[in-house]
């Protein structure tokens, strides 16, 4: 499983627009479990393609979550838990 | 069992008083003085952002209250604090430029526009730098301002263009100016927004080089991209010239180019356009007139104003400054017309 985490936002927008990566797979056996827990938990399938705010405001960055494929768009004041947490994790590591 | 849960973080033990108390205090008592200072100063600016300060906590104008941390590569904010207003120079490049373009933000809307930071209160002005790991970004986070270091292919950084600093610092301003909590950061409203902060940037750094609107050169983020990259990041003169800015550069400077369902910062090249039309027609220096009525402008507007709420404002606010039909309304007007706005 791949996931993949796009960011836009801030002062550069789309010219600082960010793409972090994981392939879960590869991660070592505590993080692999947990993240295929919130992938499990957040059950990508039957999200809804967009979760925006619908007043953002300028620290709402807009992110795109790829897991294999399908895709979410959202800010994080209106994603549910399980994707929050995954945005820290993914967020923690360099960009690709 | 009852809990009370104070309304407000009041300090009695003053900031000054806690370093000093640090200086002379052995290793554990000084680490446990100097996270007290970190707390303080940081509760300092949420309680600012929120607006409880109470009218005896109000900071008098003029009076700085600037702290920088260190987020060390880490995205948990604040950070380590690292700068305060009583502290010198560190031996950090990004913490002094923030601590000192936060600065000259600071005196160009108390001297030129009289107004008291952030808030118009005497709000904190806190930064964190370093954040995350190649970042390519600086935002404002609606308690506080934040840079990354860039990841030198693309950005070599933020903290060094006072336009950045200026810019990030004035979604504050909007913020705590327009009626109603600022302006919707989508569509039409956040193009304005996202050009608010565009237009201080680059009047707070024509300011600080003392420059004409005819010697200004009118970029916002030059010198934050790498030379391979470009030269800047927007151009108000002339939105989309990448041979000013970059090549990725898609700002149209007219509403013949608006982008339907646009980025901000897309159709954000229109209203800086019009103002560096309003400013070019004004002549002299950018904050004589244009800077002003563009900052009186900001309480005309609600949270989600239009290109052509943002020109009957500014319009207004050239009638109630200098008086209706005068040529400072009509230069103004010119500049939105030109824009394709009215």
């Amino acid at each position: 499983m791949r996931l993949s985490l796009h960011a836009v936002g801030g002062f550069t927008g789309p010219a600082g627009a960010q793409a972090r990566s994981v392939d879960v797979d590869g991660l070592p056996a505590p993080e692999r479990t947990r993240v295929q827990a919130l992938v499990q938990a957040l059950d990508v399938a039957r999200l809804p393609a967009t979760l925006l705010k619908p007043r953002p405001q300028p620290w709402d960055f807009t992110y795109t979550l790829n897991v294999d494929g399908k895709q979410v768009r959202f800010h994080l004041d209106a994603a549910p838990a399980p994707l929050r947490e995954l945005v820290g994790i993914l967020e923690a590591r360099p960009p690709d | 069992m009852h809990i009370h849960t104070p309304a407000c973080c009041c300090f009695i033990i003053p900031s000054s008083m806690l370093r000093k108390l640090a200086a002379q205090a052995d290793e554990a008592e000084r680490q446990q003085l100097l996270e007290q200072l970190e707390r303080s100063a940081f509760l300092r600016g949420q309680r600012a952002a929120s607006g409880l300060a109470a009218p005896g906590l109000l900071v008098a104008p003029g009076v700085r209250h600037r702290t920088v941390y260190d987020a060390r590569h880490r995205t948990r904010l604040p950070g380590k604090l690292v700068r305060t207003e009583t502290a010198g120079p560190v031996a950090d490049t990004a913490v002094d430029e923030a601590f000192d373009g936060a600065g000259t933000t600071y005196d160009f809307f108390q001297q030129i526009l009289k107004r008291n930071s952030i808030d118009g209160r005497g709000m904190g002005i806190d930064s964190s730098v370093h954040y995350s790991k190649s970042f390519n970004n600086a935002f404002w986070n609606g308690r506080q301002m934040v840079y990354g270091d860039g990841d030198g292919k693309l950005f070599t950084g933020f903290t060094h263009a006072l336009d950045v600093i200026a810019h990030e610092l004035t979604h504050g301003v909007t913020q705590y100016t327009v009626p109603g909590g600022g302006l919707v950061y989508d569509g039409q409203s956040g193009a304005l927004n996202e050009s608010v902060s565009d237009v201080f940037g680059s009047v707070v750094k024509q300011w600080h080089a003392k420059q004409t609107v005819r010697k200004a050169d009118w970029l916002i983020g030059a010198g934050i991209m790498t030379p391979a990259v470009g030269k800047a990041l927007r151009s108000m003169a002339d939105p989309g010239n990448t041979k000013l800015t970059w090549s990725g550069d898609d700002q149209p400077g007219t509403m013949q180019g608006y982008v339907e369902d646009g980025d901000v910062h897309t159709n954000s090249g229109i209203p800086n356009h019009a103002f560096y039309l309003a400013a070019m027609k004004l002549g002299g220096h950018s904050w004589d007139k244009a800077a002003p009525i563009w900052y009186q402008a900001l309480s005309l507007l609600h949270p989600d104003a239009t290109l052509a709420d943002a020109a009957q404002a500014t319009v207004k606010a050239a009638e109630l400054r200098h008086g209706v039909g005068s040529s400072e309304a009509a230069a103004v007007q010119g500049a939105w017309h030109e824009v394709g706005v009215v």
